[in-house]
C-alpha cells in the first residue's frame, strides 16, 4: 500500500517544496528592498505601502490566489497557474516579512545610523550593511515562524488544481479507500518542517556570532 | 549596487509575468476554430475522484473518465490535455477559458444546465442503499428507527432528504452526515449506522477495494442521475463533435469495455 | 581650521533648548563644555556634528558651511572634517574592531583596504588595543570600547573631534587613560577637541578651556 501511494505523495511533496523555495527566495529579499524603499521614500510612498500590507494581511491568502488566477482575467491579465501561485505567495509573504523587518529595524539602536552618518557611509550602506544585518538577527525567530507557516500554507494551491502534498493525500485516500495516506502526508509535513526548523536553528546560531 | 539588483529582479519578474500571460483571453463565441488551431483540447478533471479520475501508483492519471476521454480524443483526432482543477472551481475555470471541458463524473442538474452545455449522458449513476452482508435490512421500510450515513452536500443527501416520510422514520429524524463517502463506509463497518446511501459509481469502486463480500446492495434505491461532459454554452460545434465521438465509442464497443473494466457490469 | 558656531538657536517643538549661542574650537585646544544634564550641551554638540539642524545661526568648519539659518549647506563635506565619539560609542556590533575602523575610509574611497588596515593596526597599537583587532565590540570592556571608538573616528583624520560624556561609563583608571589620549591628540596631532561632560574633575584634568552653555549665550 505504502509503495503504491508513495510516488504520488512524493510528487506532491515536490510541488510543495517548489512553491516553498521559490516563495522564500523571492519574498525575503523583496521585503528587505521594499522596506528600504519605504524608509528612503519618506512620506510619499507610505500610504501605498500601508495599503499593500493591509490588503495582504487583511485578506486570506486563498482569496488572493483565487483573485489573481480567476479574477485578473476579467481585468485583462491572464496569468498561468504557476505564475499566479508564485505571485500570490510572494506578494503575501513579502508583506509579512516587511512587517517583521519594520519591527526589527526599529529595535536597532538609532545610534547605529548616526554613527554611520558621522563616518560618511551612504544611506544605502547604512541600511543594508549596518541596520539590516542587526535587524535580521533580531527577526530570525519571527522569520522562522513564517517559514514554517509557509510550508503549511502551500496546501492552499489545491484551489488552482495544483497537486501539492495534501491534495495528493486526499486523492490517495479516495483512490485506495483508506485513511493511511493522511498519516503518510502528516509524516512528510513533519519531516519537512522538522528539517527546516533544524536549519533555521543552525542559521540563528550562525548569525549570533557577536 | 543593491538597488540595481532589485531593479533587475523586478524587471525580470515583470517580464516573466508578461510572457506567462496566456493568449487565451476570455473566449467569446464558438471556440472550435481556435481549438483546432492550437491542436488540443484542455480537459478539466479532479484527480481526487476515484474511480473516475485519480492517480495510480506511478502518479499517472487513471480512471474511467480518463480512458473514456482518451478514446474520444482518438475518435476526434485532436489531442487532449488533462488539467487538474479544484472541483469547486470547475465552472470558473471553464468560463475563464482555462479549460474547454469538464469531464469527471459531472452529473446533470438543472442549476448546472443554466451555466454550461451538457453532452449526451454517458453513464448512469444511482444512489444505492448499502448495508453489511449479514444485515437484516432488506428494504427502505426496514430502516425505520435505524441510523443511516450519507456524504455531506452530496446528491445522495439531496435524494434522501427529498423523501420526507423516509427521513422522519429514521432515528433522530435525519441521516448522519460525513465529509467523504469513505467515512460513511467506515461508519457502516463500525456498526454505528445500519445503512449508507452513496453514489453507485463510487460505491462499486470502494466495495471492490474493501472487499465486495462484506456488503449487500439493496434492490431499492434513491433515484438516478446522469454523468455527462460539460462545456461552454457557445461551443456548439464542440458539443456536436463530442456527441458524435461518444456515439462512435458506444457503437464500436469501447464504452462497454470500459464499463466492464471499471464496474464489472 | 576652526569650528565656528555663530548665534545658533535650537528648539524642540515649542521648547527652546538654547538661543544665540556662539562657540569656537581652534586646532590644538581642548574645549570642555560643562553644565548640568538637560541643559542642552549634548544638543549643541549634535548640532555641531550635523546630527541636528539648528533653526538659526551658522555652523562652519575651515570654510565649509554645515548649515545656515535652518538650511543644510554642505553637510557631507562638513562631516568629513569632524569626528564624534558617542556617549555609548555606537560601535557596530556585527563587525570586528578592525572592520569597525577600516570600513568607512574604504567606503569613502579615501584609502584602499591595505592602506586602511595598516593605519588601523597602527592606531590600535598606539591605543593599546592591538590584540583586540579581531574581537567583536561586545566582548570589550568600557575603556576598550571607548578607545576603539576613538580609533574609529581618527581613521578619517578629522580636524575636530568631539566627545559626548566620555567618562560616564568608565572607571577612574579608564577615565585617566582617555584623558591622556585626548591630550595627546590635541598636542601631538593638532586636533581641535570639544568635550561635553558634567565630570568636573575629568574636565579640569583634561581641558585647556572651560565653558558653560549659559556663558555662550550672548545677551541681546
Amino acid at each position: 500500500m505504502i509503495r503504491q501511494i508513495l510516488p504520488s505523495l512524493l510528487a506532491g511533496a515536490g510541488v510543495t517544496l517548489q512553491v516553498f523555495f521559490i516563495t522564500l527566495i523571492l519574498s525575503l529579499p523583496l521585503a528587505c528592498l521594499l522596506q528600504a524603499l519605504q524608509q528612503f521614500s519618506g512620506r510619499a510612498l507610505k500610504p501605498l505601502f500601508r495599503g499593500y500590507i493591509t490588503l495582504m494581511r487583511g485578506t486570506p491568502l486563498l482569496l488572493q490566489l483565487m483573485f489573481i488566477f480567476f479574477g485578473m482575467p476579467y481585468l485583462g491579465l491572464t496569468l498561468s497557474r504557476e505564475l499566479s501561485i508564485f505571485i500570490a505567495f510572494t506578494l503575501n509573504y513579502t508583506a509579512y516579512f516587511i512587517e517583521i523587518l519594520r519591527g526589527a529595524l526599529s529595535a536597532v539602536d538609532p545610534g547605529q545610523a548616526e554613527a554611520g552618518k558621522m563616518l560618511g557611509f551612504s544611506r544605502r550602506y547604512i541600511y543594508f550593511r549596518i541596520q539590516l544585518p542587526q535587524a535580521l538577527r533580531t527577526a530570525m525567530p519571527s522569520i522562522g515562524n513564517e517559514v514554517l507557516n509557509l510550508v503549511k500554507d502551500t496546501s492552499l494551491i489545491y484551489v488552482l488544481g495544483a497537486s501539492e502534498l495534501l491534495k495528493a493525500g486526499r486523492s490517495a485516500v479516495n483512490t485506495y479507500a483508506t485513511a493511511l495516506p493522511f498519516v503518510v502526508v502528516g509524516i512528510l509535513y513533519l519531516a519537512m518542517c522538522g528539517g527546516f526548523s533544524w536549519l533555521l536553528g543552525r542559521i540563528e546560531k550562525r548569525i549570533s556570532y557577536y | 549596487m543593491k538597488i540595481g539588483k532589485l531593479g533587475m529582479g523586478l524587471i525580470g519578474l515583470a517580464l516573466v509575468a508578461m510572457t506567462g500571460c496566456q493568449s487565451a483571453a476570455k473566449p467569446q463565441g464558438d471556440s472550435w476554430s481556435a481549438i483546432e488551431d492550437r491542436g488540443k483540447l484542455v480537459v478539466g478533471i479532479d484527480d481526487t475522484f476515484a474511480p473516475m479520475g485519480f492517480r495510480d501508483e506511478n502518479n499517472e492519471l487513471a480512471g474511467y473518465d480518463i480512458e473514456m476521454a482518451k478514446a474520444v480524443s482518438e475518435k476526434l483526432g485532436i489531442a487532449f490535455e488533462f488539467q487538474t482543477i479544484d472541483w469547486s472551481m470547475k465552472e470558473s475555470e471553464l468560463n475563464a477559458g482555462n479549460i474547454d471541458l469538464i469531464w469527471n463524473g459531472y452529473s446533470i442538474t438543472d442549476t448546472r444546465k443554466q451555466q454550461v452545455a451538457f453532452s449526451e449522458p454517458y453513464l448512469e449513476n444511482r444512489q444505492l442503499i448499502i448495508t453489511l452482508a449479514d444485515s437484516e435490512v432488506n428494504a427502505k421500510a426496514d430502516l425505520a428507527g435505524k441510523t443511516i450515513a450519507v456524504q455531506k452536500e452530496s446528491s445522495a443527501l439531496e435524494a434522501v432528504s427529498a423523501d420526507a416520510a423516509f427521513t422522519s422514520a429514521l432515528k433522530n429524524g435525519a441521516p448522519e452526515e460525513f465529509d467523504t463517502n469513505i467515512d460513511c463506509f467506515m461508519d457502516l463497518e463500525a456498526g454505528r449506522s445500519q445503512a449508507i446511501v452513496v453514489d453507485e459509481v463510487l460505491a462499486r469502486y470502494v466495495m471492490k477495494q474493501r472487499g465486495q463480500e462484506k456488503y449487500k446492495v439493496l434492490d431499492e434505491n434513491f433515484g438516478t442521475e446522469q454523468y455527462a461532459v460539460g462545456m461552454r454554452k457557445q461551443d456548439t460545434t464542440l458539443l456536436e463533435k463530442i456527441n458524435e465521438a461518444m456515439k462512435a465509442c458506444n457503437e464500436d464497443g469501447t464504452t462497454a469495455a470500459l464499463n466492464a473494466k471499471w464496474f464489472g457490469e | 581650521m576652526s569650528c565656528i558656531a555663530e548665534n545658533c538657536a535650537k528648539t524642540f517643538g515649542r521648547t527652546p533648548v538654547f538661543e544665540n549661542v556662539s562657540l569656537r574650537v581652534d586646532p590644538g585646544e581642548i574645549v570642555c563644555l560643562m553644565g548640568p544634564s538637560g541643559a542642552g550641551k549634548t544638543t549643541l554638540l549634535r548640532c555641531l556634528c550635523g546630527l541636528e539642524l539648528p533653526e538659526k545661526g551658522t555652523i562652519s568648519l575651515s570654510g565649509t558651511v554645515l548649515c545656515q539659518d535652518g538650511r543644510w549647506q554642505s553637510p557631507m563635506e562638513y562631516r568629513q572634517k569632524i569626528g564624534l565619539v558617542f556617549q555609548n560609542w555606537n560601535l557596530f556590533p556585527h563587525w570586528t574592531v578592525l572592520q569597525n575602523l577600516i570600513k568607512a575610509p574604504v567606503h569613502q574611497k579615501r584609502m584602499n583596504r591595505a592602506e586602511a588596515e595598516k593605519k588601523a593596526r597602527r592606531l590600535l597599537q598606539q591605543l593599546n588595543l592591538a590584540e583586540k583587532a579581531d574581537a567583536y565590540p561586545n566582548s570589550l570592556s568600557g575603556g576598550q570600547k571607548q578607545r576603539a571608538a576613538i580609533a574609529r573616528a581618527c581613521m578619517l583624520a578629522p580636524e575636530i573631534l568631539c566627545f559626548d560624556e566620555p567618562t560616564s561609563a568608565l572607571d577612574e583608571q579608564s577615565a585617566l587613560e582617555v584623558s591622556n589620549i585626548i591630550q595627546s591628540l590635541a598636542k601631538q596631532d593638532g586636533l581641535g577637541i570639544l568635550v561635553v561632560t558634567h565630570d568636573e574633575q575629568f574636565a579640569h584634568r583634561t581641558g585647556t578651556r572651560f565653558v558653560r552653555l549659559s556663558e555662550l549665550q550672548s545677551k541681546k
